[in-house]
């Protein structure tokens, strides 16, 4: 049977798919709107955007300038090596087999447990070295296990082909590459270069897939030649390192100039270190000291108070002076010297070293005159070389000046001074009375000079410096056979906690060869010899003596005095 | 033109590599005759194979022009 239902309205539902169709319409043009904002209008911010996931900007390092001597040999150079890094966010996702972290550890030189301890266990890390400056050929091996996320990146490192022999002129770089110390800090500037740049693609594991340009050519740094002698160091370096071990010293340092222009031929230190080893160096071995470090003068002072006296015609060479039977009260004080000598001249005062001729000679001199001196000698007053760490040395000002004082500043006492000071103010004396700036650099063309004294007052005392070196003098043994030698040796008793000590001394020589017309001027400071011997005389002129005798021959200098043996044993 | 300049970068990639090494292997040059020139190994040689001494200042006749 059919029954029949009253049929059941449809209920209306046309609005509500409009509604719903207009709704949609409306997001899809929004949609659609933005889409082709995005993509037509501005795009440039997607582009940019995807860039920054794909393209980096990698840097080109500079090659860093070389450091030569004054003939171009090799004191510095960066050679190309290789750094391994690490991923740790790859690496740790890979899951490595023992096996291979052990094949790595092997390549880089560390053990299994080194390699897993400094990547570490951090997911978020994206770069760690793991050994930086590594052989490139091992470098390479390492990379090629094929270990996920272990790269190389190319690096330079510097190398110090002479070793330690110049170790702390030339001085150091960082594990950047970057000036730490002497002239690699110095002149870092120039040395660097510029680094370059380039844009790379990167795919998804950050590999580089496409180099697409070079933004700029990296810039090489510029070459420094200095001015030592890499021949002349080098036996420096063996006669100083030899005399301090010999005489049980704390330190030493040896300078040589070339007196005309002011070129450091030779800076020599002990104690040295090897620049190579990458270990820590306590400032104790690394400090250039023979410019950073100061000390009293004593007697290598002489020469100059006498040249003051002389300079200002208050005393002739030939002036006569009683030396009192070596005791001389100024106020409450007493000025002493080692033996009594009697009554001398000006010549025999500097070859005796007598501490009250000198002060004698001194005290006729107006103090500020005294002080002028003194000052325009180079004391006290800065070298202005560029060096890290200079010392300027002290000279005080004669405001204060007791007689007492001008007294001790005559024979080296209460003035200090770094040892390459002093070789400066013996460039005076060598080079007839004009002192040249002194130079670290190779000098191309002639640097700046002044007169600081009259030619006639440095060649008299140069003559008597001569005297020095012989039989009567204080300082035979700086001789060196075939050559005339002019210097001044210097006993200087160490200041100590309480007062000045006589058990602690600098043992100094300051000369220049030839006499007859100096080209060379060096100084050699040996601080705290404890083998016995503590003369100047006796522990820094046998080392003055057979470095000059053999930087002469080296320089291809000519004798200026007759070997009378030579004829004799001549082959010809 | 995209190919070329693919064709073209990889070759100077090449290059470069080929730079590199040379780069290397000059440094490693360099090193080696530093090691074979060191003064004090060829003043120990000079002294004990060769029998060489420094010649006594009286053993030495100086010409002046």
């Amino acid at each position: 049977m059919l029954i029949i239902r009253p049929k059941q309205a449809s209920p209306d539902y046309s609005l509500r798919w409009r509604l719903l169709l207009g709704l949609l319409l409306t997001s899809l043009t929004v949609l659609i709107g933005r889409a082709v904002y995005l993509q037509a209008l501005d795009k440039q911010f997607l582009k940019h955007q995807g860039d920054l996931r794909h393209v980096g900007i990698m840097p080109i390092p500079a090659h860093r300038g070389r450091i030569t001597d004054r003939h171009g040999e090799l004191l510095a150079v960066s050679s190309p090596v290789k750094s391994i890094w690490v991923n740790p966010k790859e690496f740790l996702k890979a899951q490595i087999p023992a096996e291979k972290i052990r094949q790595l550890a092997a390549q880089v030189g560390l053990s299994r447990d080194e390699v897993m301890s400094r990547i570490g266990n951090d997911e978020e890390r994206a770069f760690v070295y793991l050994k930086r400056k590594m052989n490139p050929e091992q470098a390479d091996m390492a990379t090629s296990l094929g270990i996920p996320g272990v790269y190389a990146e190319r690096e330079y490192k510097r190398y110090y082909p002479t070793g330690e022999v110049a170790a702390h002129l030339v001085g150091l770089t960082n594990i950047d590459g970057k000036g730490q110390e002497g002239m690699e800090l110095a002149h870092d500037s120039s040395l660097r270069g510029i680094d370059g740049a380039w844009r790379a693609v990167r795919d998804g594991k950050r590999r580089i897939i496409e180099r697409t340009e070079e933004l700029r050519q990296p810039v090489p740094g510029r070459d420094l030649a200095l001015s030592i002698d890499a021949r002349l160091q080098y036996i420096a370096h063996r006669e100083l390192k030899s005399a301090v071990a010999q005489h049980r010293a704390r330190s030493g340092s040896l300078v040589m100039l070339d007196s005309r222009t002011g070129e450091v031929l030779i800076m020599a230190n002990q104690p040295a270190f090897n620049p190579n080893s990458r270990g820590k160096v306590s400032p104790d071995v690394s400090r250039n000291r023979a410019m950073t470090d100061l000390f009293e003068p004593g007697s290598t002072m002489k020469p100059f108070a006498v040249a003051c006296a002389l300079e200002l015609g208050l005393a002739q060479p030939n002036t006569i002076v009683d030396t009192n039977g070596g005791t001389m009260y100024i106020g409450r004080n007493v000025v002493k010297d080692v033996h009594s000598y009697g009554v001398m001249d000006v010549a025999k005062i500097l070859q005796k070293s007598s501490n009250v001729g000198t002060s004698k000679l001194a005290l006729k001199v107006p103090p500020r005159k005294f002080w002028v001196f003194y000052h325009n000698f180079g004391f006290g007053q800065p070298l202005e070389t560029g060096y890290p760490g200079e010392a300027r040395g002290r000279l005080s000002d004669y405001h204060g000046w007791s007689a007492f004082e001008q007294a001790t500043l005559s024979f080296g006492y209460g003035v200090s001074t770094s040892p390459l000071q002093l070789a400066r103010a013996y460039t005076v004396l060598a080079n007839d009375g004009v002192m040249p700036m002194v130079n670290l650099t190779r000098l191309d063309q002639g640097g700046s000079a002044h007169r600081i004294l009259s030619t006639k007052t440095a060649s008299s005392i140069r003559g008597m410096l001569e005297k020095v070196v012989s039989k009567e003098g204080t300082a035979l043994q700086a001789a060196v056979p075939g050559y005339r030698v002019a210097g001044k040796t210097g006993t200087v008793k160490k200041l100590g906690a309480r007062g000045y000590t006589s058990s602690r001394y600098h043992a100094v020589f300051a000369g220049m060869a030839p006499a007859s017309n100096p080209r060379l001027v060096m100084v050699v400071m040996i601080d705290e010899p404890s083998a016995g011997d503590y003369y100047g005389g006796v522990v820094a002129a046998p080392v003055f003596s057979r470095v000059m005798q053999e930087a002469l021959r080296v320089l291809n200098i000519a004798p200026d005095a007759p070997l009378i043996a030579a004829r004799q044993d001549s082959p010809a | 033109m995209k190919y070329r300049t693919r064709l073209l970068f990889s070759e100077v990639q090449r290059q470069q590599q080929i730079n590199e090494a040379y780069d290397e292997e000059l440094a490693q040059l360099q090193f080696e005759q530093n090691k074979w020139s060191e003064r004090e190994r060829i003043e120990k040689a000079a002294q004990s194979q060769l029998g060489m001494s420094l010649p006594e200042p009286t053993a030495i006749i100086s010409i002046t022009p």
